[in-house]
């Protein structure tokens, strides 16, 4: 069984533009791999590829375990605002035995007790950590994270990415993580891809791929890179 | 109600467990009953002003009684009426007629109007012809509709009808275009149809706008009543109205004025409350009651 997810872009335009080449990913599941890329270079739209809101594409994308098992997490919550908490949670999916498991995954992020909440009642963290819960409740193969904590405050998002490495270790979820931070990325992945465009203009591809390290000199080492990566 | 949790009441009535929904609702009442009162109180400071002001002139000679009975003789004349029961007959001649045409033309509106949003083929076939339609005042189709279906009861209702298609067909159209898009793409991600897409997210999403119309479209309704029964009825409030001026009794004509009043501002307030009800879940300011 391939417990990866193999991601292989050839080319992906829009209206005619190149927005990503030669982009190949391999995301392993249990690990967060974690995407970098300056505003509008196509973080978002190789997100869409992989949920499949986008399928038109030169290329091939795999999925590990069964097919269809994606979860997602947008920027924002995007709760539906007329239903409580475990009714977003359990959204879509209409099995029996559903309200069950949207509470177990609620208590999984830590809000067993904000079930009945409505979405205006909660904070911007809280309603993230729904959206979490959302995408959880599926048992996702492959969780895919669109800068899902760039509106937070500092703390909640510290918060935020302990729950993101439980739930990819518990889960064993192959985890996409997209974000514009490099300091965030070194946080929380265990691999590190920079998407940055090869020339000015052109389309988008793999400029950087590492390990991220734990020791504060080499670290510090990373970060540049990532940076000089990123203007290029 | 609300003393089970008296620490957060507000809290309790609007997050209730699954078997608290009679307790929600009774308690909402009972609040909206109360804030209403409070309201109300002020409102009718101005107009029991204005009755005794009208009173004493009257009495005094001020006022020529046959153009403008005190409301002593009005309050005569609405009790003649109530007990005959000839009021509640026009009453309720009058509230078939709206209710019918109003069923009919907002039940349309609603299905044209998430036709035409959901699809841009339909809107390009069918929104043009529609807002041609809308830009014939409504009351210039009366002749029409005389010639074709008679004086009877067919013709008021598709004047009101036709009157009260239009803002909620508007406001439907509005309300499911400006759906957000991002929670379009949640459904699509989650694997929704269509059609689910539609009823379970669109809908929902578009309720506050729609709600607008069709209280706009309610209020319409009583408008075109009174149009169609002044021009030919035997019956109805709009019929009192034509009935008072030809007998030169400006009391029955005030008496149908006030009751048509009441039943418009019944309409709404009842409109209002299926509102307040249905879309709690909208992040407003909570005190913004809507008059």
């Amino acid at each position: 069984m391939n417990q990866t997810l193999s991601i292989d872009v050839r080319r992906k335009s829009i209206a005619g533009r190149d927005i990503l080449t030669d982009v190949r990913i391999d995301a392993r599941a249990g690990e967060i791999t974690a995407v970098l890329g300056v505003s509008g270079c196509g973080k978002s739209t190789l997100l869409r590829l992989v949920n499949g809101l986008e399928t038109e594409f030169d290329g091939r994308i795999a999925l590990p375990h069964h097919e269809g098992a994606i979860g997602m997490v947008f920027q924002e919550p995007r709760l539906l605002p007329w239903l409580s908490v475990r009714d977003n949670v359990a959204f879509g999916l209409d099995a029996a035995g559903l309200h069950a498991r949207a509470d177990a995954v609620l208590d999984e992020v830590g809000l067993a007790h904000a079930a009945q909440l409505h979405p205006k009642q909660l904070s911007g963290g809280m309603a993230q950590r729904v959206a979490i819960a959302r995408a959880l409740v599926r048992e996702p193969a492959v969780l895919l994270m669109d800068e899902p904590f760039s509106a937070l405050d500092v703390l909640t998002r510290r918060k935020l990415h302990a729950l993101t490495q439980e739930i990819t270790r518990r889960h064993n979820a192959a985890t996409l993580f997209v974000t514009h931070d490099p300091d965030e990325a070194l946080d929380l992945a265990q691999r590190v891809v920079v998407l940055a465009p090869r020339h000015p203009a052109g389309p988008a591809g793999i400029a950087l791929s590492f390990v991220p390290t734990h020791n504060p000199l080499a670290r510090h080492q990373q970060r540049q890179e990532i940076l000089r990566a990123l203007q290029s | 109600m609300s003393s089970s949790a008296p620490a957060i009441p507000a809290l309790a009535a609007k997050v209730p467990a699954a078997g608290e929904a009679p307790r929600r609702a009774l308690a909402a009442i009972v609040r909206g009953v109360r804030a209403g009162a409070r309201a109300a109180g002020l409102g009718w400071l101005l107009p029991a002003a204005a009755l005794i002001v009208w009173e004493i002139a009257s009495r005094l000679g001020w006022i020529a009684p046959h153009l403008l009975p005190p409301p002593s003789a009005l309050a005569h004349t609405f009790r003649d009426l109530a007990m005959s029961g000839e009021l509640l007959r026009h009453i309720a001649v009058s509230g078939a007629r709206v209710g019918s045409g109003f069923a009919v033309g907002v039940a349309l509106a609603l299905a044209l109007g998430a036709w035409v949003a959901r699809s841009p083929l339909v809107a390009r076939l069918l929104d043009p012809s529609l807002q041609g339609l809308r830009a014939v005042p409504s009351l210039a189709w009366v002749p029409l509709l005389l010639l074709w279906l008679g004086i009877d009861t067919a013709p008021k209702i598709t004047l009101i009808a036709i009157g009260t298609f239009f803002p909620t067909y508007l406001a439907t159209v509005g309300g499911l275009t400006n759906v957000d898009r991002k929670l379009l793409e949640v459904g699509r991600q989650l694997g929704l149809g269509p059609i689910a897409l539609v009823t379970r997210i669109a809908l929902p999403a578009a309720l506050p706008a729609i709600f607008t119309g069709v209280r706009t479209s309610a209020g319409l309704g009583w408008m075109f009543l009174v149009a169609a029964e002044l021009i030919a009825a035997t019956s109805g409030l709009g019929y009192l109205l034509t009935d008072g001026r030809e007998t030169g009794r400006a009391d029955l004509v005030l008496v149908a004025i006030l009751t048509l009043a009441v039943l418009g501002k019944l309409t709404d307030s009842v409109l209002a409350a299926i509102e307040t009800r249905w879309l709690g879940w909208r992040d407003i300011e909570a005190e913004r009651v809507a008059p």
